[in-house]
Protein backbone atom coordinates (compact mmCIF):
# COMPACT_ATOMS: atom_id res chain seq x y z
CA UNK A 1 0.00 0.00 0.00
CA UNK A 2 1.48 3.37 -0.98
CA UNK A 3 1.59 6.27 1.41
CA UNK A 4 -1.11 7.97 -0.65
CA UNK A 5 -3.50 5.13 0.05
CA UNK A 6 -2.88 5.31 3.78
CA UNK A 7 -4.44 8.82 3.95
CA UNK A 8 -8.02 7.84 4.54
CA UNK A 9 -11.00 10.05 5.11
CA UNK A 10 -12.81 9.52 8.36
CA UNK A 11 -16.02 7.69 7.50
CA UNK A 12 -18.33 9.60 9.78
CA UNK A 13 -17.07 13.13 9.09
CA UNK A 14 -15.87 12.94 5.48
CA UNK A 15 -12.75 14.86 6.51
CA UNK A 16 -9.27 13.34 6.61
CA UNK A 17 -7.89 12.80 10.11
CA UNK A 18 -4.79 14.89 9.36
CA UNK A 19 -6.86 17.85 8.22
CA UNK A 20 -9.18 17.58 11.20
CA UNK A 21 -6.18 17.38 13.55
CA UNK A 22 -4.70 20.47 11.89
CA UNK A 23 -7.89 22.49 12.42
CA UNK A 24 -8.07 21.34 16.04
CA UNK A 25 -4.45 22.40 16.49
CA UNK A 26 -5.22 25.80 14.94
CA UNK A 27 -8.15 26.10 17.32
CA UNK A 28 -5.79 25.56 20.26
CA UNK A 29 -3.46 28.19 18.76
CA UNK A 30 -6.36 30.65 18.74
CA UNK A 31 -6.85 30.08 22.49
CA UNK A 32 -3.11 30.40 23.13
CA UNK A 33 -2.68 33.70 21.29
CA UNK A 34 -6.02 35.14 22.45
CA UNK A 35 -4.86 34.74 26.06
CA UNK A 36 -1.35 36.09 25.31
CA UNK A 37 -2.72 39.16 23.51
CA UNK A 38 -5.26 39.78 26.29
CA UNK A 39 -2.45 39.57 28.86
CA UNK A 40 -0.48 42.11 26.85
CA UNK A 41 -3.46 44.46 26.79
CA UNK A 42 -3.81 44.23 30.57
CA UNK A 43 -0.18 45.16 31.15
CA UNK A 44 0.35 47.55 28.25
CA UNK A 45 0.42 50.60 30.51
CA UNK A 46 2.78 49.08 33.09
CA UNK A 47 6.15 50.23 31.80
CA UNK A 48 8.87 51.45 34.21
CA UNK A 49 9.31 55.11 34.99
CA UNK A 50 12.17 56.47 32.90
CA UNK A 51 11.58 53.93 30.11
CA UNK A 52 10.09 54.98 26.80
CA UNK A 53 6.35 54.35 26.36
CA UNK A 54 5.14 51.90 23.65
CA UNK A 55 4.10 54.85 21.45
CA UNK A 56 7.61 56.31 21.66
CA UNK A 57 9.31 52.95 21.10
CA UNK A 58 7.40 51.51 18.17
CA UNK A 59 8.61 52.28 14.67
CA UNK A 60 5.27 51.99 12.84
CA UNK A 61 6.55 52.46 9.25
CA UNK A 62 9.09 49.68 9.81
CA UNK A 63 6.55 47.30 11.41
CA UNK A 64 4.06 48.13 8.63
CA UNK A 65 6.58 46.91 6.05
CA UNK A 66 7.15 43.75 8.14
CA UNK A 67 3.39 43.21 8.31
CA UNK A 68 3.09 43.67 4.56
CA UNK A 69 5.87 41.11 4.02
CA UNK A 70 4.05 38.55 6.18
CA UNK A 71 0.77 39.32 4.43
CA UNK A 72 2.41 38.74 1.05
CA UNK A 73 3.88 35.48 2.33
CA UNK A 74 0.29 34.31 2.76
CA UNK A 75 -0.21 35.09 -0.93
CA UNK A 76 2.89 33.12 -1.96
CA UNK A 77 1.75 30.23 0.25
CA UNK A 78 -1.71 30.13 -1.27
CA UNK A 79 -0.15 30.30 -4.75
CA UNK A 80 2.07 27.35 -3.88
CA UNK A 81 -0.96 25.37 -2.75
CA UNK A 82 -2.87 26.47 -5.85
CA UNK A 83 -0.12 25.26 -8.21
CA UNK A 84 0.17 22.02 -6.27
CA UNK A 85 -3.56 21.40 -6.78
CA UNK A 86 -3.22 21.88 -10.54
CA UNK A 87 -0.17 19.59 -10.48
CA UNK A 88 2.35 22.27 -11.46
CA UNK A 89 4.88 21.04 -8.92
CA UNK A 90 7.79 23.18 -10.12
CA UNK A 91 5.86 26.41 -9.58
CA UNK A 92 4.52 25.07 -6.30
CA UNK A 93 8.09 24.54 -5.11
CA UNK A 94 9.18 28.02 -6.24
CA UNK A 95 6.33 29.69 -4.34
CA UNK A 96 6.96 27.58 -1.25
CA UNK A 97 10.59 28.79 -1.20
CA UNK A 98 9.38 32.36 -1.82
CA UNK A 99 7.17 31.99 1.28
CA UNK A 100 10.14 30.74 3.31
CA UNK A 101 12.21 33.69 2.07
CA UNK A 102 9.51 36.19 3.13
CA UNK A 103 9.27 34.42 6.50
CA UNK A 104 13.04 34.82 6.97
CA UNK A 105 12.75 38.51 6.01
CA UNK A 106 10.02 38.98 8.60
CA UNK A 107 12.11 37.30 11.32
CA UNK A 108 15.15 39.39 10.36
CA UNK A 109 13.00 42.50 10.81
CA UNK A 110 11.86 41.27 14.20
CA UNK A 111 15.44 40.63 15.32
CA UNK A 112 16.39 44.16 14.20
CA UNK A 113 13.37 45.57 16.06
CA UNK A 114 14.28 43.66 19.25
CA UNK A 115 17.85 44.95 19.04
CA UNK A 116 16.59 48.52 18.81
CA UNK A 117 14.20 48.04 21.73
CA UNK A 118 16.86 46.46 23.94
CA UNK A 119 19.20 49.38 23.20
CA UNK A 120 16.36 51.73 24.21
CA UNK A 121 16.08 49.93 27.55
CA UNK A 122 13.08 47.66 26.92
CA UNK A 123 14.08 44.13 27.92
CA UNK A 124 11.98 41.13 28.91
CA UNK A 125 12.67 41.93 32.59
CA UNK A 126 12.63 45.74 32.52
CA UNK A 127 8.86 45.97 33.13
CA UNK A 128 5.63 43.95 33.00
CA UNK A 129 4.96 45.62 29.67
CA UNK A 130 8.32 44.34 28.35
CA UNK A 131 7.57 40.79 29.50
CA UNK A 132 4.10 40.83 27.91
CA UNK A 133 5.39 42.40 24.67
CA UNK A 134 8.26 39.94 24.18
CA UNK A 135 6.01 37.00 25.05
CA UNK A 136 3.36 37.90 22.46
CA UNK A 137 5.72 38.85 19.62
CA UNK A 138 8.35 36.25 20.58
CA UNK A 139 5.93 33.33 20.54
CA UNK A 140 4.59 34.54 17.20
CA UNK A 141 8.16 34.78 15.89
CA UNK A 142 8.83 31.25 17.13
CA UNK A 143 5.83 30.06 15.11
CA UNK A 144 7.24 31.82 12.02
CA UNK A 145 10.62 30.13 12.53
CA UNK A 146 8.95 26.70 12.85
CA UNK A 147 6.92 27.51 9.72
CA UNK A 148 10.05 28.46 7.76
CA UNK A 149 11.73 25.16 8.74
CA UNK A 150 8.63 23.21 7.64
CA UNK A 151 8.45 25.21 4.37
CA UNK A 152 12.10 24.55 3.53
CA UNK A 153 11.72 20.86 4.37
CA UNK A 154 8.54 20.44 2.31
CA UNK A 155 9.86 22.59 -0.55
CA UNK A 156 12.92 20.40 -0.87
CA UNK A 157 10.75 17.30 -1.14
CA UNK A 158 8.53 18.36 -4.04
CA UNK A 159 9.35 19.19 -7.63
CA UNK A 160 9.76 17.56 -11.04
CA UNK A 161 10.74 13.87 -11.09
CA UNK A 162 9.66 13.37 -7.48
CA UNK A 163 6.76 11.50 -5.93
CA UNK A 164 4.73 14.67 -5.38
CA UNK A 165 1.27 13.21 -4.86
CA UNK A 166 1.94 12.06 -1.30
CA UNK A 167 2.60 15.65 -0.11
CA UNK A 168 -0.90 16.95 -0.89
CA UNK A 169 -2.22 16.95 2.66
CA UNK A 170 1.13 18.12 4.04
CA UNK A 171 1.10 21.21 1.82
CA UNK A 172 -2.52 21.91 2.69
CA UNK A 173 -1.78 21.57 6.42
CA UNK A 174 1.34 23.69 6.09
CA UNK A 175 -0.64 26.36 4.22
CA UNK A 176 -3.28 26.36 6.99
CA UNK A 177 -0.56 26.73 9.63
CA UNK A 178 1.12 29.58 7.74
CA UNK A 179 -2.15 31.47 7.20
CA UNK A 180 -2.93 31.04 10.91
CA UNK A 181 0.45 32.59 11.76
CA UNK A 182 -0.49 35.44 9.41
CA UNK A 183 -3.92 36.07 10.98
CA UNK A 184 -2.35 36.11 14.44
CA UNK A 185 0.01 38.83 13.20
CA UNK A 186 -2.91 40.78 11.70
CA UNK A 187 -4.37 40.95 15.21
CA UNK A 188 -0.99 41.64 16.91
CA UNK A 189 -0.16 44.45 14.47
CA UNK A 190 -3.45 46.21 15.15
CA UNK A 191 -3.80 45.55 18.87
CA UNK A 192 -0.15 45.81 19.95
CA UNK A 193 1.29 48.37 17.55
CA UNK A 194 -1.49 50.54 16.14
CA UNK A 195 -4.04 50.99 18.92
CA UNK A 196 -2.71 53.50 21.46
CA UNK B 1 -19.24 34.79 -8.80
CA UNK B 2 -15.96 36.71 -8.98
CA UNK B 3 -14.25 35.26 -5.92
CA UNK B 4 -15.49 31.72 -6.10
CA UNK B 5 -12.42 29.54 -5.58
CA UNK B 6 -12.61 26.26 -7.47
CA UNK B 7 -10.05 23.57 -6.75
CA UNK B 8 -8.08 21.94 -9.55
CA UNK B 9 -8.01 25.13 -11.62
CA UNK B 10 -5.62 28.07 -11.66
CA UNK B 11 -6.93 30.65 -9.18
CA UNK B 12 -3.72 32.69 -8.98
CA UNK B 13 -5.25 35.90 -10.34
CA UNK B 14 -8.07 35.77 -7.79
CA UNK B 15 -5.56 35.24 -4.98
CA UNK B 16 -3.43 38.18 -6.18
CA UNK B 17 -6.54 40.39 -6.18
CA UNK B 18 -7.43 39.27 -2.65
CA UNK B 19 -3.85 39.98 -1.50
CA UNK B 20 -3.97 43.44 -3.12
CA UNK B 21 -7.19 44.12 -1.20
CA UNK B 22 -5.46 43.08 2.05
CA UNK B 23 -2.49 45.31 1.22
CA UNK B 24 -4.80 48.29 0.63
CA UNK B 25 -6.49 47.75 4.01
CA UNK B 26 -3.07 47.64 5.69
CA UNK B 27 -2.16 50.94 3.99
CA UNK B 28 -5.43 52.49 5.19
CA UNK B 29 -4.69 51.26 8.74
CA UNK B 30 -1.25 52.88 8.74
CA UNK B 31 -2.63 56.12 7.21
CA UNK B 32 -5.33 56.24 9.91
CA UNK B 33 -2.69 55.71 12.59
CA UNK B 34 -1.05 59.01 11.60
CA UNK B 35 -4.37 60.81 11.47
CA UNK B 36 -5.37 62.44 14.73
CA UNK B 37 -9.01 63.04 13.88
CA UNK B 38 -10.21 59.45 14.28
CA UNK B 39 -11.04 57.23 17.22
CA UNK B 40 -8.48 54.56 16.29
CA UNK B 41 -9.83 51.43 18.04
CA UNK B 42 -13.31 52.01 16.59
CA UNK B 43 -11.93 52.02 13.02
CA UNK B 44 -8.86 49.77 13.26
CA UNK B 45 -10.51 46.80 14.98
CA UNK B 46 -13.20 46.34 12.25
CA UNK B 47 -10.54 46.77 9.52
CA UNK B 48 -8.36 44.17 11.20
CA UNK B 49 -11.40 41.89 11.51
CA UNK B 50 -12.09 42.24 7.76
CA UNK B 51 -8.48 41.20 7.00
CA UNK B 52 -8.84 38.30 9.41
CA UNK B 53 -12.07 37.12 7.73
CA UNK B 54 -10.61 37.45 4.21
CA UNK B 55 -7.53 35.35 5.06
CA UNK B 56 -9.58 32.72 6.91
CA UNK B 57 -12.33 32.64 4.27
CA UNK B 58 -10.33 32.74 1.04
CA UNK B 59 -6.72 31.77 1.79
CA UNK B 60 -7.58 29.11 4.37
CA UNK B 61 -10.67 28.23 2.32
CA UNK B 62 -12.77 27.88 5.45
CA UNK B 63 -15.89 29.18 3.70
CA UNK B 64 -15.82 26.13 1.40
CA UNK B 65 -14.97 23.65 4.15
CA UNK B 66 -17.29 21.32 6.00
CA UNK B 67 -19.35 22.69 8.87
CA UNK B 68 -17.41 20.53 11.34
CA UNK B 69 -14.13 22.33 10.55
CA UNK B 70 -15.82 25.72 10.87
CA UNK B 71 -17.05 24.65 14.31
CA UNK B 72 -13.56 23.49 15.30
CA UNK B 73 -12.12 26.90 14.44
CA UNK B 74 -14.94 28.70 16.23
CA UNK B 75 -14.29 26.49 19.26
CA UNK B 76 -10.93 28.22 19.74
CA UNK B 77 -12.62 31.58 20.18
CA UNK B 78 -15.29 30.18 22.50
CA UNK B 79 -12.67 28.40 24.64
CA UNK B 80 -10.55 31.54 24.96
CA UNK B 81 -13.43 33.51 26.54
CA UNK B 82 -13.23 31.86 30.01
CA UNK B 83 -9.45 32.31 30.07
CA UNK B 84 -9.78 36.01 29.26
CA UNK B 85 -12.49 36.36 31.93
CA UNK B 86 -10.15 34.75 34.48
CA UNK B 87 -7.49 37.32 33.48
CA UNK B 88 -10.00 40.12 34.07
CA UNK B 89 -10.82 38.72 37.52
CA UNK B 90 -7.14 38.31 38.39
CA UNK B 91 -6.46 41.87 37.40
CA UNK B 92 -9.33 43.23 39.47
CA UNK B 93 -7.96 41.31 42.49
CA UNK B 94 -4.45 42.77 41.92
Amino acid sequence: MSSVDTIQEHEATGVSNQKMAMWLFLSSEVVFFAVLISTYLFYKGKFSQGNLSPEELFDIPFTSVSSFILLMSSLTMVLSHNFYEIKNYEKSRIWIFATAFLGILFISGQIYEYTEFIQSGLTISSSIFGTAFYFVTGFHGLHVVIGVILLLTTGSQIGPNKNNRKYGLSIESLALYWHCVDIVWIVIFTVVYLIP
Amino acid sequence: MMFQIKHEEDNSKKYVLIAAFLGVITLIEVALFYSTSFNLPVILIPLSFIKFLVVVGFFMNLQFEKKLLKLFFLLGFVLSIPFILILFLERSVI
